[in-house]
């Protein structure tokens, strides 16, 4: 009891410490995977807003490029050369608000669309000539910061000044909406991700916002609430023109955000793309990594367990086959060993008959051997009487004959075993052989003090039967009911037909025979009681061979018993049917 | 032979007047006439009493005649129990005892007659056609004098009853 109780406290000391460890190799794994999964994060983030901000630069360079190569080295041709290429670039190239041309006294002469060209617009008279004579006058292409438009909007204004030798002849304006190019590099960024893009140029002034379209043309500084200096810082950075990620907390929705910033640099233009995602997100990304892992091992787990209880359920009914199995086989072994005792036992009871029937033959043998010895040797003496000389005689005679029926009993039951015993059936009446037999006993009967008393119906069919063969059994079934009944007891002898058949009762009062002994006292050396058929001598071979006889004859013969009354010993014989 | 009470006073009175007749011995003693007469017919016969026990007179007659004419006294008992009554009886000088005996065997007979102080020191031969060798071991450890087996012969048998007796003779 202790001892399993022992058991169990280091079972469960073990499995803490099991789980301690594993907890902890969780912790730090998850930690590591934490920062690695950050970092890959923000390069990510870096990586887009990197791309957005090439796409920006190239798309937009790409558009004032154009304008110039338009511009350049137009000696010798004239304005409407000029502006006959609006139509062709703006359709060729997308991404152009309008297309003007501006002429040397600052009035707009043409445009394309022609429907959004304010055509005679006067720079001059409207006093907005600020940029233009800085273009002609530097003689090289300006670019505005995004500035509203009259339809809305921001726009970038690119003035690209038109020499012709040493002419000014005027200025190509071109407009690239703002919309047009985030439209084009910021807004597909966020298709299905959490968080925002926004764009601000290097004053701070919001060009793009994913999330506030209302700020989009105001100051974020401004609109800075006092205490979020880490956007502040991200902001400052940005209008400096650097890259990188950074953490702030964002007020409006109250989450922590990541920002990746890179800037865009459009000629003289300082702008900076953002993305900004909730820090969440990571663990999100995490979160998703983790429960795929957990999904594989929860599958891997569940295969396993299954796996392993199949096995265990089939190992279980394969152990219960067994078990069954070995217990039905058990059973047999059981029932054969006890088969293998009984037989056993019946042998050595067997042997135990054969030794004691050979013990017996051989006194049996020398008995009447040892008295005809004795006689004779007692005739030797010369000076006997006659009286005497008669007496040794007989008993020599008689011991010869009693050795002869001996042995005669001795060889029949072989002979009957090996079918040797040839019978010579007639035509007999019972009558003659039962008054035969009796007659032949009659003697020790009355010795003893026997009655015998035959009852036969006067018209007793014939039987077929071999008269030397059948007399002896009689005799003999006579002589044991002899044996075994005491002084004035009685014997009958009884038949009647029955079936067909004619049966033969031998009854005696006797000592009886035990039920279980009944159907046993017919086998071979078979003795009831050993004290008893001592007394009463013999073979133990009698009732066997009567049966052996009986038996060639086609008939039955069988005993009924009460123990301490008498017994009944009954045979049948077929009739004689001609 | 040993005598009882109404023997010796037989003996005494017949020594005192060897006149006297049957009848008034029988008269003093209490007994029959007929009594008297075979105790004293009993008490003259000086040969030696065998007695021979077994179950089959064939065996038995033979051996009688055979021992008769050797001038002994032969009676008879046809099994253990009369053997027994026999001994007490008639206090034989020898025993002739048959193993397979009805009643009580020879075994049985021959330890009761050893047990019993009266009849311990009358000698016994066993006489059977049993020849087991643990048969003749039983037999002279619970006392038997010699064992003979059946068919024997009849000179060697008397040869042995004279040795037994001489070895045994008071």
């Amino acid at each position: 009891m202790k001892v399993k109780i022992d058991n169990i406290v280091i079972i469960l000391v073990i499995c803490v410490i099991l789980i301690c460890v594993v907890t902890l190799l969780g912790f730090k794994s998850h930690g590591e995977v934490e920062d690695l999964v950050q970092q890959q994060f923000n390069e990510q983030q870096l990586m887009l807003a990197r791309q957005a901000a090439l796409g920006i630069e190239g798309f937009a360079d790409e558009r004032v490029t154009i304008i110039e190569i338009l511009a350049r080295d137009r000696s010798g041709d004239s304005i409407s050369d000029i502006t006959g290429c609006f139509k062709t670039i703006y359709e060729e190239t997308s991404g152009f608000y309008s297309i003007e041309f501006i002429d040397a006294n600052g009035v707009v002469v043409y445009g394309y669309p022609e429907h959004s060209a304010p055509v005679g617009y006067d720079l001059y008279a409207e006093n907005m000539s600020g940029t233009f004579d800085s273009a002609r006058d530097k003689r090289e292409t300006n670019i505005s910061s995004p500035t509203p438009l009259f339809e809305g909007g921001l726009g970038s204004f690119i003035w690209v000044p038109v020499y012709e030798e040493e002419e000014f002849k005027g200025v190509i304006l071109a407009i690239i909406r703002t919309t047009t190019i985030t439209d084009r590099f910021l807004e597909p960024i966020m298709q299905d991700r959490t968080g925002y893009v926004y764009l601000i140029d290097n004053k701070g002034k919001s060009l793009y916002d994913g999330t506030r379209r209302e700020a989009i043309g105001k100051n974020y500084i401004k609109m800075l609430s006092e205490d979020n200096d880490a956007w502040l810082k991200i902001l400052n950075e940005q209008m400096n023109g650097s890259e990188g990620t950074a953490v702030y907390f964002d007020e409006g929705s109250r989450s922590e955000q990541i920002v990746a910033y890179a800037p865009v640099r459009w000629r003289d233009q300082l702008w900076s793309v953002a993305i900004s995602v909730p820090a969440s997100e990571v663990d999100h990304l995490i979160q998703s990594v983790y429960t795929k892992q957990m999904t594989f091992l929860g599958i891997v787990i569940a295969i396993i367990l299954c796996g392993s209880l199949g096995l265990i359920v089939m190992f279980s009914r394969w152990n219960k086959t067994l078990e069954a199995e070995v217990k039905s086989k058990t059973g047999d072994l059981i029932q054969s060993n006890k088969e293998l005792a009984l037989a056993n036992e019946r042998l050595k009871e067997l042997d135990k008959l054969k030794s004691d029937f050979v013990s017996m033959v051989s006194h049996e043998l020398k008995t009447p051997l040892a008295a005809m010895r004795t006689s004779a040797q007692v005739l030797e003496v010369a000076d006997i009487n006659t009286e005497t000389k008669g007496e040794m005689l007989d008993i020599i005679l008689r011991n010869m004959d009693r050795q002869t029926n001996l042995v005669n009993d001795l060889l029949d039951p072989s002979r009957i075993e090996s079918g040797r015993m040839e019978l010579k059936f007639e035509k007999l009446s019972l009558d003659s052989i039962i008054a035969d037999s009796v007659e032949s006993v009659r003697q020790t009967a009355f010795e003893k003090g026997i009655a015998l008393d035959v009852e036969l119906p006067e018209d007793l069919s014939s039987v077929k039967a071999d008269r030397e063969k059948l007399t002896p059994v009689i005799i003999n079934l006579l002589n044991n009911a002899i044996k075994f009944t005491s002084r004035s007891g009685e014997i009958s002898i009884k038949a009647r037909e029955l079936n067909g058949q004619v049966e033969v009762r031998v009854s005696d009062t006797g000592i009886g025979i035990p039920p279980e002994d009944l159907d046993r006292v017919f086998d071979k050396f078979y003795q009831v009681d050993s004290t008893l058929t001592r007394e009463a001598g013999g073979t133990g071979l009698g009732l066997a061979i009567c049966k052996g006889i009986i038996e060639a004859h086609n008939g039955h013969v069988w005993a009924e018993s009460e123990l301490g009354k008498g017994s009944t010993f009954i045979f049948t014989l077929e009739k004689w049917s001609g | 032979m040993r005598l009882d009470t109404n023997d010796r006073e037989i003996v005494e009175m017949l020594q005192k007047d060897a006149t006297l007749s049957y009848g008034v011995i029988a008269e003093r003693l209490g007994l029959t006439e007929r009594e008297v007469e075979e105790r004293i017919s009993r008490l003259s016969d000086i040969r030696t009493k065998i007695l021979i026990v077994d179950d089959e007179p064939d065996t038995v007659l033979p051996l009688k005649r055979a021992l008769e004419i050797e001038n002994f006294n032969v009676i008879e008992a046809q099994d253990g129990v009369e053997a027994l009554e026999r001994v007490s009886a008639e206090t034989p000088d020898l025993i002739l005892l048959d193993l397979m005996l009805p009643k009580l065997n020879g075994f049985e007979v021959c330890q009761r007659l050893k047990q019993d102080e009266a009849t311990s020191s009358i000698p016994i031969i066993m006489l059977t056609a049993k020849s087991e060798t643990s048969d003749k071991i039983e037999g002279i450890e619970i006392g038997a004098d010699d064992y003979v087996t059946k068919p024997f012969n009849l000179d060697e048998l008397k040869a042995r009853i004279k040795a037994v007796l001489r070895r045994t003779a008071p």
